[in-house]
């Protein structure tokens, strides 16, 4: 097109009425030439005058939370790091570190090699102090408690509980145990408090032969006293432990 | 850098606020939804005639900009053009899209506000100040760019309804176009005359 012809076309362009062959030719010219495009900005400016003057609508109030979701979703962003994602983070970098150091240790045990299981806990406890270093870092975040969990009188096995709790976002509960062979579930985790038993869900088997509860739980899990495993068919305590703050 | 969500943004500023949307800034996001949210949803609403397809469109409009961000220059012109600009264009589009005409459905130029008046509120300076230059167009200017802006009359479709030359309506629409970018740039200058007279000694 002639700078005539976009010229002729370019109030409609403004518009917003040219047909869709007619405006990408305008367009494309006005990305060449300055002078065309200066009269086209000052008619799309016109334009924009009439959208602005409508008598404003009712907005309805999640559209914004709407458009930050679809925002966060296509531009590969997951949330900004706020606190609470932080807290997430922490949790889970926790519980990744416990379920190498638990899987690890296990198999080592296992296998009978003690000498190796010295040196596999100093090098576990050495990444578990630097994770318990970063999340004291996000010392509003929340509190980190843990238990050993041993057998009742008699019985076998044992095992660790993790709990991560902070206001405002899930709660966290990893368990990791190791129980005889002849021990085959199902298994359930009880986080116990002051007042009553929460069921934090069922562990699972993993590859190694140990046992997993990896969960986030709604309840409010800070002032946590016991973490108990049971056998659900039986209704038999196979673990339990004290619940401590997370010794840094 | 935070933008202020109410009142003018120099052009600085704009180039500013788009780079930080060029960049993924979600507060880019926030501060763009704060001052256009409900500009671009009034428009979606009296072109799509429903609250659900204005609020389609209000995403749609927002995720384009942040898209097409990169392309905007501040020195070609306002932030509020161009981002009226997409929604608008949006808007007619999905128009086409799905009634195959660009007729709207709600708007009337009965709509299209004559009256104008002072307004206290920072965040709708630029919509008063709209108004204020609609005012300064005739009524058959108005309802001649009503018919094209908010019913999506084409000029020859005009020409045919009104019964006048094709290269009438052409004319007819530009200089109204111009006419309301001058009136609008006018209504900025004085209230930044008045705004200045207001804080002098």
């Amino acid at each position: 097109m002639t700078c005539p012809e976009v010229r002729e076309r370019l109030a409609e362009h403004a518009l917003g009425v040219l047909s869709r062959p007619d405006a990408r030719e305008v367009e494309r010219h006005l990305e060449a030439c300055p002078g065309c495009r200066k009269e086209s900005a000052e008619l799309l400016e016109g334009a924009s005058v009439m959208a602005m003057s409508l008598p404003p609508a009712e907005v309805p109030a999640p559209l914004e939370d709407s458009i930050l979701g679809r925002f966060r979703a296509q531009s590969g962003h997951a949330h900004p790091p706020t606190r609470i994602r932080l807290r997430v983070l922490a949790a889970a970098a926790f519980a990744a570190v416990l379920l190498a150091m638990s899987a690890t240790t296990w198999a080592v045990v296992k296998n009978k090699q003690l000498d190796t299981l010295h040196q596999l806990i100093a090098q576990k406890n050495g990444e578990v102090q630097g994770l318990a270093s970063a999340i004291a870092s996000f010392k509003e975040a929340g509190k980190t408690f843990e238990a050993d969990l041993l057998p009742p009188v008699r019985g076998r096995g044992s095992g660790t509980a993790a709990i991560f709790s902070a206001p405002r976002t899930n709660d966290l509960v990893f368990v990791d145990v190791v129980l005889p062979d002849r021990e085959t579930g199902p298994f359930i985790v009880q986080v116990v408090d002051g007042r009553r038993a929460i069921n934090a869900g069922r562990l699972h088997q993993t590859v190694e032969g140990d046992w997993l509860l990896y969960a986030f739980s709604a309840e409010d899990l800070s002032e946590a006293v016991t973490v108990t495993v049971l056998n659900s068919s039986t209704g038999r305590m196979v673990l339990t432990g004290t619940v401590q703050p997370y010794a840094a | 850098m935070a933008f202020d969500r109410e009142g003018p943004l120099s052009r600085e500023s704009e180039q500013e606020l788009v780079q930080q949307l060029v960049a993924g800034d979600e507060e880019a996001v926030r501060a763009l939804y704060a001052r256009f949210g409900r500009s671009v949803y009034t428009v979606g609403l009296r072109l799509l005639g429903g609250s659900e397809a204005a609020e389609e469109l209000t995403q749609d409009v927002f995720l384009a900009a942040w898209r097409k961000a990169a392309r905007f220059d501040a020195a070609r012109g306002r932030l509020s053009t161009w981002l009226m600009a997409i929604a608008h264009n949006m808007a007619v589009d999905r128009l086409r899209h799905e009634h195959g005409v660009t007729r709207p459905i709600l708007v009337s130029v009965d709509e299209v506000p004559d009256v104008v008046g002072t307004h206290e509120d920072e965040s709708i300076i630029e919509r008063d100040r709209a108004r204020r230059a609609m005012s300064c167009l005739s009524m058959a200017e108005r309802q001649l760019l009503s018919q094209a802006y908010f019913y999506g009359w084409t000029a020859r479709e005009i020409a045919e309804a009104e019964g006048i030359p094709l290269g009438t309506v052409k004319t007819r629409l530009r200089t109204a176009l111009i006419k309301l970018r001058a009136a609008n740039a006018e209504e900025a200058r004085t209230g930044i005359r008045i705004g200045q007279e207001e804080v002098a000694p």
